[in-house]
């Protein structure tokens, strides 16, 4: 179950990425976010790899993609 | 397995970018340089030699750039030592741009050869490893359709250059000659602009997705246009009809972009209504051309206008949020607290674009009655924008090396 549900598609980049480690700066650990981005994230990728966290990511038909991200 | 990810060194596509405006400034000081004559004759040395770096050089670049920019944010294509390859393809785009002019301009067969071989193997080898890798990522982008343009291009000038100092293959030069220009303008460099206009526009205008038919299926049609009006030039009418089915779709989405106030929104609007503008003129060149004093200027005038009038803006529309979206990334890693860097426009400020799009506007709206009555005007206009697009890239680098120093 996400503690947060984002819905990121309507936003100019970086701010979809800068909203995510924001969230994943301040969450401790056992928290989840569920984003809905408007494409899969890769440039986030190299972000969160520096941070202690794991993640999925689905992509949708209409392009869009859904993380779910968990703050270890 | 395929690992997506980003880890695109800034530095990778920023000196593909930051090479550009420095070939245009070169061109516009040998085109100030060319008498009226020249500027008249399509095959002239000296014209064959400016086209070829104006857009090996120019816009080979930003495009180059551009494509592997989006090809890791889109699919997350990343090479095994991609500071490595990347310094070697920068490194062949600008010798063999600069031997293929040299070539040309003194009609030396033995540096158009070389030049043609190494364009050939590095452009050609950049298409086939990016077909590759995007086959691999699953992501059905259409990009894929421009880089086989990219590919085809390359393909062609080496059977031309091949032709023109052997004989072989055994094709009609004027035919060899209208597929290359026609792969070249159209296939990879418009291909390439509609490809990035799907993910760029709804993504840094904040406008609706484009209608997913659309994407799917329109960068594949006008590569096939493409490959039907180089085997036969009648079809060259067709060309309009994907151009058309681009703008309009791009005129809705402009429309309904939530940054009203955005240059970038008037640039590609404008850039894309003059990229219709050559594709309806192209077939019909023979019948207007006789209005002018000169009809042997229509190619010329139209190929300038395509550049300056159509690609220009798009490219500086894109270049605008390409180069600080990539500075920002770059920064974030380095800096993981974000620092004093808290958006995009602290990079590259709209007052800067803004300025950039009057020129990109002046050039377009004057360009016909400067080339037939002006023309040594063309060049100073030319070396004024490549110092301010130097001048803009150049700043947002300082901005972001000036933001690191203070944070570290």
């Amino acid at each position: 179950m996400a503690n947060l549900k984002l819905d990121l598609r309507g936003l100019a980049p970086p701010e979809p990425i800068e909203r995510i480690l924001h969230w994943l700066d301040a969450a401790i650990a056992g928290e989840t976010l569920l984003a809905h981005l408007p494409h899969t994230p890769y440039p986030l990728y190299d972000h969160l790899r520096m941070r202690p966290c794991h993640w999925d990511c689905a992509a949708h038909a209409d392009g869009s993609a859904i993380l779910t991200l968990h703050r270890d | 397995m395929f690992q997506p990810e980003f880890s695109l060194p800034v530095a990778l596509p920023l000196r593909f970018f930051r090479t550009a405006p420095i070939w245009l400034a070169l061109v516009a000081l040998l085109a100030f340089g060319l008498d009226e004559s020249d500027w008249q004759q399509r095959f002239s040395p000296a014209m064959l030699a400016l086209t070829h770096l104006l857009m090996l050089g120019f816009v080979g670049n930003i495009m180059i750039g551009a494509l592997l920019q989006v090809s890791a944010v889109l699919a997350g294509v990343k090479a095994t030592n991609p500071v490595f390859w990347g310094q070697l393809l920068w490194l062949a785009l600008q010798g063999g741009a600069a031997l293929l002019a040299a070539g040309l301009w003194h009609m030396q067969p033995i540096w158009l050869q070389a030049a043609a071989v190494i364009l050939f193997t590095s452009l050609g080898g950049l298409a086939l490893w990016l077909l590759i890798a995007l086959w691999r990522s699953g992501v059905a982008t259409p990009l894929r359709w421009a880089i086989v343009g990219l590919g085809l291009t390359a393909l062609s000038g080496v059977l031309l250059v091949s032709l023109l100092s052997t004989g072989w293959p055994a094709i009609a030069l004027n035919d060899l000659l209208r597929a290359h220009i026609a792969l070249g303008s159209i296939a990879w460099v418009v291909g390439l602009i509609i490809a990035v206009a799907f993910t760029v526009v709804p993504m840094f205008l904040v406008a609706p997705a484009w209608p997913s038919r659309l994407n799917c299926y329109l960068s594949l049609a006008l590569l096939a246009t493409v490959l039907a009006a180089a085997l036969d030039a009648r079809l060259l009418m067709l060309l309009a009809l994907p151009v058309l089915s681009w703008l309009l779709a791009l005129l809705k989405l402009l429309r309904h972009s939530q940054r009203r106030a955005d240059p970038a929104r008037y640039l590609w609007g404008w850039g894309g209504f003059n990229l219709l503008l050559v594709t309806v003129l192209i077939p019909w060149m023979d019948q207007w051309s006789s209005l002018l004093s000169t009809p042997s200027q229509a190619p010329i005038m139209l190929a300038a206008y395509f550049l300056f009038a159509g690609v220009l803006p798009i490219i500086t529309a894109m270049l605008a949020k390409i180069i600080p979206f990539l500075l920002w990334m770059d920064f974030r890693l380095k800096i993981k607290s974000g620092g004093g860097l808290r958006h995009m426009g602290q990079l590259f400020p709209e007052r800067w674009l803004k300025k950039l799009a009057y020129l990109c506007f002046s050039m377009g709206i004057s360009f016909f009655p400067l080339y037939l009555l002006a023309f040594k005007s063309i060049p100073i206009i030319l070396i004024i924008y490549a110092v301010a697009l130097s001048y803009c890239i150049e700043s947002a680098l300082s901005i972001q090396n000036k933001a690191k120093i203070l944070q570290s």
